[in-house]
């Protein structure tokens, strides 16, 4: 799409073109173009961007590295000010931290933050010295507090971000943006790790309108987390069929439904299957892994077990249950009382009305 | 003791689409949920969504013919004061410790059965069954209610049961408590005292 | 006199990483290194379907994603009794060789190399490569908007800071290069694994993909543009830079550390499973005349100045034995990493390991003809030079595939049920290090889950001799003559190619406080 930006001999027909593309793909008409072109194309507009991670695995910002239409270096060229970001930014020790300090006090930043904040206790992730004279440990949600005020929109990047993904059940007790720090001004990008594509589009769509895109119930752009994967799978013939994998290793099945290897993708929301991942060349399902559902708020711990079809209950007292156990013995126990019932009916016999 | 006029042919007629409706939604959601033979997801749940419809309206049918039809038999399933009074007795009748009280077509207890209980499990039943095959719409607000369409589809799931308890409960009473009510019920012939 | 210097955060790198040197007459005296974040992903996995490790694991770690999902299927593999067949042996070894390529690349050009330019030499480059002149036109116009972010502001230069422009403007071409050739590489990933970072199609047994031609031919495209930019770019660089302006870093060996190194086999090269590219083994004190064989069992972990306890007090543990019980106020603990040790000494792993353990005699030739010695420039020659190894052997496995393809349908995977009781470790040579997974699954379910990665390896605290792990050693002696600018502790560190993130997994459940670490 705007993988013309950069390239020096691109005609502006070209890069017209793709802006209408990037309309499209946000949802809007094409009559948007112009609008985006110029969001897009004033370098002295460059939108300053902080990225703080938190407990993360730098998966996302991997992602972002992974990013095509446009590339990342027309993005950290043309498009955005990187004024902090741990795994990118060229300075170390005291001087990213200053770097920082000074982006916060600009204030009106797009605030990107990957990976979940500890709420077990701030000291499970720390980040920087408390000030240039004291060299304690910072903790990262003191950091994202100050960081949060002043940004002009907050984007919980990944599913560590948005709910805690991953890390959601450790005893770390890591939990998303919206759960810590604020829902106002705060777009949820899940999936695990993020979609690069969503990235830029939610970006983009803030640049030319300078407000987020519409968002869902869990604030999470409608545009890219509108549907259910299972209504999109192409696997989904072979659902109505019933046709399952059940075993890998038979070629037969290599492109069956993963319903009954644990696939998440009835209860998950993404366009996955439409936009795929590294220039769409593949995506989880297509590659014959379950979906983990990883776009959902239910993410990580409510979907365990990922790669086996199990819907188990937690029983207080006693854990985890299948479900089927548990309407089995209920409906079992029942017909057990009906059969009690009918012993003592034939024992106690049937009083009458009147008896005494 | 069984008369005819209890069980009026629309009543009947309808007990009937009741009985066939659920029979083919346990069977068809009881394989969505653990499909036990290839081949046959995309047929059962047509059937689902199909029978879902016809129950659902026959079940309002129901509701309205209960006021609006020709012997408005909602005053059989209505309250009285007497039939609070019957509450204890008639548990204690069940429990073979107490005589059968002297009630009205229906005793309190399936009262409380064929309306309320009914009625909130179909409510249950019907809005866990629509926010599950429309998720987005209007309906997104009761999947998040829910915590996501995964512990939705596992309510709805058990609502099944809660179906199959009922019936299961139901019939053995039918069976053992009104056996006369039986054919009367379900070919409108009544027998003769 | 003797001056603190607290580096935090340690920036690119994966991870939080604090770094505190005692610096005395210009050189490092002493070291300590910190992780300053921990999950807790072992204590989350106990009592969990054993497949949800690989798919939680292999979340260690974003930037040598795959890595943690491979050693976790591996040890499954041996839990559940798998035997990968070929087709599978060869898609991992497809993946993992993708993962080389574009992890080395990135580690070098985008997380290294900016410790060795000064990017404002730009703007003096006077050639006529029209490329090289668009950079310099952008560098320039930015600086006039003043608004330069990431690449200021940085340390101050120092005597090995190149500012020569026309390389430094080559550098930051290829900087920007290295960002898409290893986006390249991580698609050739997904073409087997659905999608990169964090893969999703290696489980034990195999793969779950049955891949077709066009998937080879898809894969095959791609990594030829990444075995160029390998060939053709990063290892004549590095040739250029060790020879030349670098020399002086080589040879006086800054950031040698133990000279113990320690590598583990990998690229299987048939279903034995005892036939590899690498063989690995175990050098010590700096002997390379004699390697030793890797024994896992001779592994075990430390907790002396960590913030956990073991029964008994006992020094060390093996993993399959490995207990994380939490305590915060231990006296003289400074870290969330365990110190593993190898025979009861530390040691390194990585690229420089797997060289003096492997003993490839086109790169010994070169360090030995240029007399460089272990250090942060040898790493980097070492990773550079592992990477080329890498990207003269992945087509043979292309090639391998393509025959298989023919022959009847292609088995991939080897689909067991969970055993109700199972014992497995799982050993991946990873662009980072050795790595291994050990797990014990009871009664369908995990009952211990370990992960000894890396990192823990290279940044290890002191043990329970007080022996320092690999990184606060490699970092006596260090020039810092200005407090002010310890750039070259960064550059040493950041040439093992940390990764916090999965370095520090384990926690204690209970836990829920954290002392704060304080140096005296
Ligand atoms: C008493 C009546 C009903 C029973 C016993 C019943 C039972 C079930 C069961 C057991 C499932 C499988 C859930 C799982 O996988 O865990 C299911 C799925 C479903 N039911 Fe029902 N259901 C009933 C009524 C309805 C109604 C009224 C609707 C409304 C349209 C409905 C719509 C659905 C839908 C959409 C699904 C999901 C199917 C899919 O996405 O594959 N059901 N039902
Ligand atoms: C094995 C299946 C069934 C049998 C043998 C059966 C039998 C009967 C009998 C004998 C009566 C009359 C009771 C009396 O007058 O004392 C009755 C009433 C009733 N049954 Fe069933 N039934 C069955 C299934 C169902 C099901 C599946 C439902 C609904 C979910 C249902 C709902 C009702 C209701 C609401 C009444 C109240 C009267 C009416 O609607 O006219 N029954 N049933
Ligand atoms: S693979 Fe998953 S998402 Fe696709 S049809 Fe099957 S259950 Fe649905
Ligand atoms: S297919 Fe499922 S698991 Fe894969 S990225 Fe999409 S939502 Fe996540």
């Amino acid at each position: 799409m705007l993988s013309s930006l950069a390239k020096n001999k691109v005609s502006r027909r070209d890069f017209m073109k793709a802006c209408a593309a990037m309309a499209v793909y946000l949802g809007l008409s094409e009559s948007f173009a112009p609008k985006i072109a110029d969001a897009v194309e004033n370098a002295s507009k460059k939108a300053p961007v902080v990225w703080i991670e938190a407990q993360s695995c730098t998966g996302d910002s991997e992602a972002f590295l992974n990013s095509y239409e446009p590339t990342p270096a027309q993005i950290l060229l043309d498009t955005i000010s990187l004024k902090y970001h741990d795994t990118v930014m060229f300075g170390t020790g005291y001087v990213a931290d200053k770097a920082l300090e000074d982006a916060i006090k600009a204030g009106g930043y797009v605030l990107v933050v990957e990976g979940s904040i500890p709420t077990a206790d701030p000291l499970f992730c720390t980040v920087g010295t408390e000030s240039a004279t004291n060299p304690a440990r910072k903790p990262v949600i003191d950091t994202l507090k100050e960081a949060y005020k002043n940004a002009a929109v907050v984007i919980a990047l990944g599913s560590c971000a948005t709910w805690g993904g991953v890390v959601q059940d450790t005893p770390s007790k890591g939990r998303g943006v919206s759960e810590v720090l604020g829902k106002d001004k705060v777009v949820n990008l899940p999936l695990c790790p993020c979609n690069p594509d969503h990235l830029a589009g939610t970006i983009v769509y803030y640049l030319t309108f300078k407000k987020a895109p519409p968002l869902d119930i869990h604030q999470r752009p409608l545009m890219f987390f509108g549907s259910i994967i299972h209504d999109n799978c192409p696997r989904r013939a072979h659902f109505e069929r019933g046709e399952f994998v059940t075993d890998y290793g038979d070629p037969k099945q290599a492109d069956y439904c993963l319903y009954l290897k644990g696939c998440k993708g009835p209860f998950t929301f993404s366009d996955c299957p439409s936009r795929g991942f590294n220039e769409n060349v593949n995506w989880c399902i297509k590659a014959s892994a379950p979906c983990a559902g990883c776009s959902q708020p239910e993410f990580y711990a409510g979907f365990s077990p990922l790669y086996v079809k199990s819907n188990d209950v937690n029983l207080p007292g006693i854990g985890g249950v299948p479900s089927e156990t548990v309407g089995t013995v209920a409906a079992a126990v029942t017909a057990l009382g009906v059969a009690a019932h009918l012993v003592g009916r034939s024992v106690f016999g049937k009083k009458k009305e009147g008896d005494k | 003791m069984a008369r005819l006029e209890e069980h009026p042919l629309p009543q009947r007629t309808m007990h009937w689409i009741n009985l066939l409706c659920m029979i083919g939604l346990i069977v068809s959601g009881w394989y969505i949920h653990s499909p036990f033979a290839p081949g046959w997801m995309g047929a059962l749940r047509w059937l689902h969504f199909s029978l879902a419809f016809i129950w659902i309206l026959n079940a309002i049918f129901r509701v309205y013919f209960a006021f609006a039809g020709s012997d408005k038999d909602w005053k059989e399933f209505a309250y009285t004061g007497e039939d609070i009074k019957n509450i204890i007795p008639q548990i204690k009748y069940y429990l073979f410790i107490g005589p059968h009280p002297h009630t009205g077509k229906y005793n309190p207890l399936q009262k409380v059965a064929y309306s309320w209980l009914l009625i909130v499990l179909f409510i249950f039943q019907a809005t866990t069954g629509f926010a599950l095959l429309w998720p987005t719409g209007s309906f997104a607000g009761v999947v998040h209610f829910f915590g996501g369409l995964y512990t939705l589809r596992l309510w709805h799931y058990f609502g099944m049961f809660a179906f199959i308890i009922f019936i299961i409960a139901h019939a053995y009473l039918s069976f053992t408590e009104a056996w006369d009510q039986v054919p009367l019920m379900f070919f409108g012939i009544a027998k003769k005292d | 006199m003797a001056n603190k210097i607290v580096i935090d955060p340690v920036t690119r790198i994966e991870g939080h990483l604090r770094i505190e040197v005692e610096v005395e007459n210009g050189v490092v005296k002493d070291a300590w290194s910190t992780g300053t974040m921990a999950r807790g992903f072992e204590a989350m996995l106990l009592g969990r379907q054993p497949m949800d490790a690989i798919y939680v694991t292999e979340r260690s770690c974003g930037v040598c994603t795959l890595v943690h999902g491979m050693a976790s299927s591996r040890a499954l593999d041996m839990a559940y009794g798998c035997k990968v067949p070929e087709a599978g042996i060869l898609l991992r070894n497809l993946m993992l060789a993708a993962l080389y390529m574009g992890d080395h690349i990135q580690i070098f050009y985008n997380l290294n190399a900016p410790d060795y330019i000064d990017i404002t030499a730009v703007a003096g480059y006077k050639g006529n490569d029209p490329k090289l002149l668009a950079i310099k036109d952008k560098i320039v116009s930015l600086v006039k908007a003043n608004d330069t972010s990431p690449f200021t502001p940085t340390y101050k230069n120092d005597q090995y800071t190149l500012t020569d422009p026309e390389i430094v403007t080559t550098l930051v071409s290829h900087y920007l290069q290295a960002i898409e050739a290893r986006a390249i590489a991580q698609k050739c990933i997904a073409i087997f694994g659905g999608k990169s970072p964090h893969q999703a199609g290696v489980i034990q047994g195999g793969v779950t993909y049955h891949p077709n031609l066009e998937d080879l031919i898809k894969y095959k495209e791609s990594i030829l543009k990444v075995i160029d930019f390998v060939e053709n770019v990063y290892w004549k660089d590095i040739l250029f830079l060790g020879a030349g302006p670098l020399l002086p870093v080589g040879q006086a060996g800054l950031g040698g550390g133990y000279n113990n190194y320690l590598s583990g086999p990998e690229f299987q090269a048939d279903e034995s499973g005892k036939d590899f590219l690498w063989k690995g083994g175990v050098v010590t004190d700096g002997n390379l005349g004699s390697v030793q064989p890797l024994d896992g069992q001779k592994i075990a972990e430390s907790v002396a100045h960590s913030w956990y306890d073991y029964s008994n007090n006992q020094p060390l543990l093996a993993p399959y034995e490995g207990q994380t019980k939490f305590n915060l106020t231990k006296e003289g603990a400074y870290s969330f990493v365990k110190a593993p040790r190898y025979d009861g000494k530390p040691y390194e792993v990585g690229p420089l390991a797997w060289a003096m353990t492997n003993q490839p005699k086109e790169f010994m030739d070169i360090v030995t003809k240029l007399n460089i010695k272990p250090g942060f420039l040898a790493r980097h020659a070492a990773r550079s030079y592992q990477t080329v190894d890498v990207a003269r052997n992945v087509l043979k496995w292309v090639d391998q595939l393509a025959g298989l393809m023919g022959k009847g349908p292609l088995i991939v995977n080897d689909d067991k049920p969970t055993p109700n009781t199972g014992k497995g470790a799982g050993f991946v040579e990873a662009p980072r290090g050795f790595l291994s997974h050990w797990a014990i699954i009871e009664g369908g379910k995990l009952k211990n889950y370990q992960q000894v990665v890396p990192t823990t390896w290279n940044g290890s605290p002191r043990d329970a001799n007080n022996v320092r792990g690999q990184f606060e050693q490699s970092l006596i002696g260090i020039p810092v003559p200005d407090p002010e600018n310890p750039v070259n502790v960064v550059r040493n560190i950041r040439s093992f190619d940390p990764c916090l993130a999965c370095a520090i997994h384990i926690i204690h459940p209970e836990s829920n406080r954290i002392l704060k670490f304080v140096v005296e």
